[in-house]
């Protein structure tokens, strides 16, 4: 479990491109095949990092530090570890720099479909930087097993000339073992230590040669993340047809599509990385010409370029931002979307549902018109308010004569659904909804009013600003709506799909945490006002430890990349 | 056939079957108290270790009583514990096999840095034969036993798991609190009936994408338990080199 935790650890330390040798000769015996192959890379520099970074100096200071290194478990965490360190006569820094600091891999692949669990695959490599120091690890705990009973005899074998060894711990268990050059093998199967011998012997050496494994990590665009999950799609393949073929009707038409997209993967990728901050990602390679036509947009389409997210202004609390016309997300989501064949799809219900809001004949023109731009955030209260204001920005496309026409349109509806609303609201209620308009620099903003109903600053408003429509729950941000940027929102094409501000969601909940809680309450959504309140309060605790989370999307060749990029509050480097 | 949840259940019933046929073998007196130390299953289960020391306790206790009615149907009530325990710890196993890489990471991180120290220096490399079988007939354990490896690296498997509580409870927060919200974003309006069926495959979207990748996160699933169980039992031997 230690080597767990070190792989953990070493997962998110950051890697010198320049050091990918043990990685190379490691993976160069790995098998190709694999469903999964685990690879952490050149921890020794990360952890060093990692250790001297302000947010290690800091962090046992913080809420949720303090409580992990109080509570009991950390405890016995510390002192398990600590007795095992000591029983192998070694360090935590002594492992790292000399046994799993260079590169250590692990590769798996489940039985078959119908196969016995028995027939799953597994290894684990390491190469150490000293081989010395593996030996003595090695030593110290054979020596350790032997003294518990756990370790009955070991048994040296050959296969293809190679020589490997059997651990035997019972008459039903062993464990086998070789080295091959600079790397150590092991696995509790047979076969899977003779397979490197096998391919040892077969592959040629990294220096003439780029192993498979390390050529799929670079299309992938990860060769130098220190932790990465590869996925080979091709042994997953039978599961997925399994999954169609088993569906339940209103899962077919979405499985099916799911299985065509999966047939047009050739590689893809969890992976960590680490910098100032943590990134973690997947990342998808594509066969172009089997992806399906209408999904190639999004899959291996072109480099977008959307600046949506800078509609959100820096101090959102949270916001989501995308740069795709209403009409396309309609489409990609009724080309997706599970539903029973013999019922409406998603666009015909939608035309029903909205169409005579704008006028049936009109939709398809609206609809074509909203975007690409468009972002919904979350923003502090407006004074005297408790409720987080939320805005909507929704960019409106076109040109001349349709994009006026298309203006007037939805104005048009959208004022009709404001009444509606009034109307319905003031039907059930004493108090009573007014439909204000007010004018401010020739924008005419047009807004439901209940002084006595609705809580304290919540105000439901919408206008058209500078090519924008524009609905929140305040007026005041879009008083001060401003256009987004034209640049990109980074310069290496990442597009920002969804935002969020550890600082400002924190200092949300604490100055109003106990209203709103009190205020979900009242409303009948949760019926425990301390626990909501308690989870609240834990949710801003935790955000001591974040400035800022993104969930970015990133264009390669073939293929595309989604990362969250975690920005804490304390660099993870010096 | 929906075989991602499903396909880690014949793994642990396989597992923890195994372990409960062993220790019933042995509590009926046609294994030996040691064949329990050689379990490798219970080095990464605790339901299975704590059972496994509690018929330990028991077996010590008919030691020295002269007369000890085991209760009836104890074999029934152990497996029917098993089994009746079996779904919440897979609930457990999936979430901690979910989270475990980030959650482990964040408590592992502070664990190895409180930790840190100066390492001691490594101990010489065993002399080991070049016959055919280099080491045979190694002695069991003596009174009382030395610490286990195994046994100790599963405690901090579970206090890693339970120390990084703190961080998973404030995950599993931001997704309660999102589900908050949920309420107040619909509740102005009913959607028009006409919508029902976009709503309905919205809905829908998540569970079905879920089941797609399936095979995906069943697999992770099985590979982070099947490294687990391989790193958990400390599988690492003497160093006979080619």
């Amino acid at each position: 479990m230690y080597c767990f935790i070190l792989i953990a650890v070493l997962a998110f330390f950051p890697i010198d491109a320049a050091e990918t040798r043990p990685r190379d000769e490691l993976l160069r015996v790995a098998p190709t095949d694999a469903a999964v192959v685990v690879v952490v890379q050149n921890a020794r520099e990360h952890f060093r990092l990692l250790k001297e970074s302000p947010f290690a100096a800091w962090a046992p200071s913080t809420a949720v530090g303090r409580r992990i290194l109080q509570s009991s478990e950390f405890k016995q965490l510390r002192d398990s570890a600590a007795m095992i360190f000591r029983e192998l006569k070694t360090g935590p820094e002594a492992l790292i720099d000399d046994v799993v600091g260079d590169a250590f891999a692990f590769a798996f692949s489940p039985p078959p479909t119908g196969g016995r669990p028995k027939d799953e695959r597994a290894i684990i490599l390491i190469r150490p930087r000293s081989m010395a120091a593996i030996n003595s690890l090695l030593d110290r705990v054979n020596e350790l097993q032997r003294n518990s009973g756990e370790l009955k005899s070991l048994i040296r074998k050959e296969h293809s000339d190679g020589i490997y060894f059997e651990r035997r711990k019972s008459e039903s268990s062993s464990e086998f073992y070789c080295f091959r050059g600079n790397v150590f093998a092991f696995s509790s199967s047979e076969i899977d230590i003779q397979n490197v011998i096998d391919r040892d012997r077969a592959a040629p050496a990294v220096a003439d040669n780029t192993p498979l494994l390390v050529q799929r990590m670079k299309q992938l665009g990860v060769a130098n993340a220190p932790g990465v999950v590869l996925i080979n799609p091709r042994v997953l393949d039978a599961e997925v047809k399994a999954r169609v073929n088993a569906a339940k009707p209103d899962e077919k038409h979405f499985l099916t599509r799911f299985a065509d997209a999966w047939a047009a993967l050739d590689a893809a990728a969890i992976y960590a990385n680490l910098d100032t901050g943590v990134e973690v990602g997947v990342s998808l390679r594509f066969i172009p010409e089997r992806v399906p036509v209408d999904l190639k947009k999004w899959l291996v389409g072109p480099e977008r370029s959307g600046n949506s997210a800078s509609l959100m202004p820096a101090d959102a609390l949270i916001g989501i931002a995308g740069h795709i016309r209403a009409i396309e997300l309609i489409d990609l989501v009724s080309s997706i979307a599970p539903g029973e064949p013999d019922k409406p799809g998603v666009k015909e219900s939608i035309t029903d549902a909205i169409g005579p809001f704008f006028g049936r004949d009109k939709l398809a023109d609206i609809l074509n018109s909203l975007g690409p731009n468009w972002a919904v955030w979350a923003e502090a209260p407006v004074k005297e308010a408790f409720l987080p204001t939320i805005v909507a920005a929704i960019e409106i496309g076109g040109e001349g004569e349709d994009r006026t026409q298309a203006e007037r349109s939805l104005m048009q509806g959208i004022e009709f659904g404001f009444q509606l609303l009034r109307i319905a609201y003031n039907s059930k209620h004493s108090d009573q909804i007014e439909l204000k308009e007010e004018t401010d620099g020739g924008m005419r903003i047009r807004s439901l009013v209940n002084d006595k109903g609705f809580p304290p600053g919540f105000r439901p408003s919408f206008a058209l600003v500078k090519g924008y429509l524009l609905v929140a729950t305040s007026t005041e941000p879009i008083r001060r709506f401003a256009l987004p940027t034209a640049k990109r929102d980074r310069a290496n094409g990442d597009e920002t799909l969804a935002r969020l501000s550890g600082p400002g969601t924190r200092s949300y909940l604490e100055s109003h945490g106990a209203r709103l809680a009190r205020f979900l309450v009242d409303m009948g959504l949760v019926a425990n006002e301390k626990g909501t309140r308690d989870m609240l309060d834990t949710f801003a605790a935790t955000m001591e430890l974040i400035e800022a989370v993104e969930l970015v999307a990133r264009s390669r060749e073939n293929g595309i990349q989604l990362e969250v990029k975690i920005t804490p509050s304390r660099s993870l480097k010096r | 056939m929906n075989v991602s949840s499903d396909n880690s259940i014949p793994l642990l019933q396989e597992d923890c079957a195994r372990s409960m046929d062993r220790l019933q073998r042995m509590l009926d007196g046609e294994l030996p108290v040691s064949a329990s130390d050689v379990d490798p299953h219970a080095a990464s289960c605790r339901e299975c270790r704590e059972r496994i020391a509690a018929a330990r306790v028991l077996l010590g206790e008919l030691a020295s009583r002269v007369y000890l009615i085991l209760p009836a149907q104890l074999t029934e009530s152990i497996v029917a514990t098993v089994w009746e325990d079996r779904s919440s710890r897979i609930r457990r196993r999936t979430l901690t096999v979910v989270g475990a890489s980030i959650i482990a990471v964040a408590a592992s991180i502070l664990f190895v840095i409180w930790l840190d120290r100066p390492g001691v220096p490594l101990g010489n490399a065993m002399a080991v034969g070049n016959g055919e079988e280099v080491a045979s007939a190694l002695p069991l354990a003596p009174e009382p036993r030395p610490a286990r490896l195994s046994e100790e690296l599963a405690r901090v498997e579970q206090a890693v798991v339970e120390s990084s509580r703190p961080i998973a409870e404030h995950v599993a927060n931001a997704s309660g609190i999102l589900e908050l919200f949920k309420g107040p974003l619909t509740l102005p309006v009913g959607p028009s009936p006409g919508f029902a069926p976009t709503r309905d495959a919205l809905a829908e979207l998540p569970n079905a994408a879920r089941t797609g990748f399936e095979p995906v996160t069943s697999t992770t699933q099985k590979a982070v338990a099947r490294l687990i169980r391989e790193v958990g039992s400390v599988h690492m031997s003497t160093n006979p080199r080619q």
